[in-house]
């Protein structure tokens, strides 16, 4: 019998993992509409994507959950402004890495919120192509919980 | 070729069994590195492999000087050694015919002179 990997942070994770697998057509990146084109369900809340076609790495599209912490005024703008005490500031960390390596990363830790909780967190990061077959966006998907005192 | 990395054994190994039920993979490792920054040595061992057809070997690790704590799976695509298996076979045969043709000349020669 297989290892369920535990926690609805990690189920998460996995699930965004089988849906941009799902979307390879051989070993290569998939495309961007062809993961966000798949029925995801309440993985949509929890995902982001950044455009990685400019000089600076800006946000294309923030999930509902996401918004809701500090991330509505973000759209559009560099993710360099993301304040890091929030869930998306936790979630982009590691960007530049998934940008050289190009494969999926998944990371998870805790931090302490701009609200003063200790929050647990899982986050992914995979890149992604565009029509043109250019490595233009990455996309994430992060959610958490906060860690019982 | 590297797949993906984790920060988690489970999900690590997890997803080196997905990867190798698909058909597209005949086997997978998943690597575990091990940063330690008071020497700043990356450990690096295999936690799990998995061959189609194929048998498990007992874990080996390494030592580099490369900094990063993940669990990474690989994945393999073909195997490997069947088309030198399959050429060795190829050249001994021949190598046979060739034997059993010289000593048939010689018989031959020596025969009718």
């Amino acid at each position: 019998m297989q290892d369920q990997p535990k926690g609805m942070e990690r189920r998460m994770v996995h699930r965004l993992l089988m849906h941009w697998r799902g979307a390879q057509h051989t070993d290569e990146i998939p495309m961007l509409d062809d993961v966000l084109s798949r029925d995801l369900g309440d993985l949509e809340k929890c995902l982001y994507v950044i455009d990685i076609r400019g000089e600076e790495a800006v946000y294309e599209r923030i999930g509902s959950n996401l918004l809701a912490d500090g991330g509505k005024a973000l759209i559009g703008e560099m993710i360099s402004d993301t304040p890091s005490s929030t869930l998306l500031g936790q979630a982009i960390k590691y960007y530049s890495k998934v940008q050289v390596k190009q494969i999926p990363i998944t990371l998870g830790g805790e931090f302490n919120h701009e609200n003063g909780s200790t929050i647990l967190y899982r986050s992914l990061i995979a890149p992604m192509r565009d029509k043109d077959g250019g490595d233009s966006f990455l996309l994430g998907a992060a959610n958490c919980k906060v860690k019982d005192a | 070729m590297l797949d993906s990395v984790h920060d988690d054994k489970n999900m690590a190994i997890h997803q080196g069994r997905m990867l190798i039920s698909s058909p597209h993979h005949m086997a997978i490792r998943v690597i575990q590195e091990t940063y330690d920054e008071a020497t700043d040595n990356t450990t690096s061992k295999i936690i799990y492999k998995e061959q189609k057809g194929g048998d498990e070997e007992k874990p080996k690790k390494t030592t580099s000087k490369k900094k990063g704590p993940s669990t990474k799976v690989k994945r393999k695509k073909r195997k490997k050694g069947n088309t030198s298996k399959s050429l060795l076979v190829l050249v001994l045969s021949m190598g046979g015919i060739g034997l059993g043709l010289l000593a048939l000349l010689g018989l031959l020669i020596a025969k009718f002179g």
